[in-house]
């Protein structure tokens, strides 16, 4: 997501909706606009799915080591990296893509399908002149994570008002 | 809000198809407008605010678990592998928006903190672990973030940041 940074804070705002009824009205008339604006809201909107996805893995979650858990679950991964490679582009994209993009395996993300998915979404309440929060119920914590293409665990813990990103080593 | 919007709405619509919008009717019409674009939120005049920055590390020597990194290590026990955990820096500041607050790590690297925006929904913070991360992070006041920023010195740093503000 290259936007500046005072537009990635606008962007965020509208997320959270944080801004105006009139404000997130005009924004969403420039997310209508605006490719690169629609593609970082996408991008948002995956990284959240994605890290609600590990959050709620039970394996995860239960494991008395989160590696161990990660580590267990390698070989499925591969078969469908395997798997992944093997098809068409648009046909490449798993649930399971969404989670490997969180912990940085390269490749696999689902994001260009999350942008149509949610411009759509833009679009229609745009149009409709309904206030932003409509897109925001449940967002996470983690708004934007950058590890440079390194293996990254995020836990998201409401109950005891933590979340934690842990670089994790590269086998 | 969108009563008000509305409101503000009309009486732009009585007052310019008369006599204009000069004056202190205008005056009160400008301020409606400005209340509707969020002006007069309660946590956006919220200029400033603590952050508190703990850089502690792991090891799987066996050793105490610094009290002070309690809340952490009672989070981080059930998912990772340490036998100790050492507390090596803490700092408090108030922080404005826009401000950065860093701290140095034992590694020769830095972290930094900007808070972006204060809401009703928290913090925005824009975090860089330097060589580690970059994560832009929407935090309430109290809540912590937690950094596994690598390895050092046969153990594993780790960056914590809790905003406070009121």
């Amino acid at each position: 997501m290259s936007l500046p940074e005072r537009e990635r804070a606008r962007l965020y705002r509208y997320y959270d909706g944080e801004m105006s009824w009139l404000g997130a009205s005009w924004f969403a008339l420039r997310l209508r606009r605006s490719t690169s604006l629609r593609a970082a809201l996408a991008e948002l909107e995956q990284l959240t799915r994605s890290v609600k996805r590990v959050a709620a893995d039970e394996t995860a979650a239960e494991a008395p080591e989160l590696w161990r858990g990660i580590e267990a679950s390698l070989p499925e991964v591969d078969a469908e990296w395997a798997t992944a490679r093997e098809r068409p582009p648009e046909r490449a994209r798993s649930p399971r893509a969404d989670r490997l993009r969180v912990f940085g395996w390269p490749g696999l993300s689902a994001a260009s399908a999350a942008a149509v998915l949610v411009a759509v979404l833009v679009l229609r309440f745009a149009g409709e002149g309904t206030p932003a929060p409509a897109l925001s119920q449940g967002a996470g914590v983690v708004r934007y994570l950058d590890s440079g293409g390194a293996p990254v665990v995020v836990i998201e813990d409401d109950e005891r008002a933590m979340t934690i990103v842990w670089m994790v080593d590269p086998l | 809000m969108l009563r008000r919007c509305a409101a503000a709405g009309e009486a732009a619509l009585v007052r310019t198809d008369g006599q204009g919008t000069r004056g202190p009717r205008g005056v009160i019409l400008l301020g409606l407008l400005w209340a509707c674009f969020g002006g007069v939120s309660p946590v956006a005049a919220q200029e400033e605010i603590r952050l508190e920055m703990m850089v502690a590390l792991t090891s799987r020597e066996p050793g105490p678990v610094d009290p002070r990194a309690g809340r952490i290590h009672q989070r981080l026990k059930d998912d990772f592998r340490y036998e100790s955990l050492k507390v090596l820096a803490v700092e408090r500041q108030r922080v404005p928006v826009d401000g950065v607050m860093t701290v140095a790590l034992p590694n020769g690297k830095q972290a930094s903190v900007r808070p972006l925006d204060v809401g009703e929904r928290g913090a925005l913070l824009a975090v860089d672990i330097e060589g580690a991360v970059t994560v832009d992070a929407r935090a309430r006041s109290g809540h912590l973030l937690v950094f596994g920023a690598g390895r050092h010195a046969g153990g594993r740093l780790v960056v914590s940041i809790q905003p406070t503000f009121p």
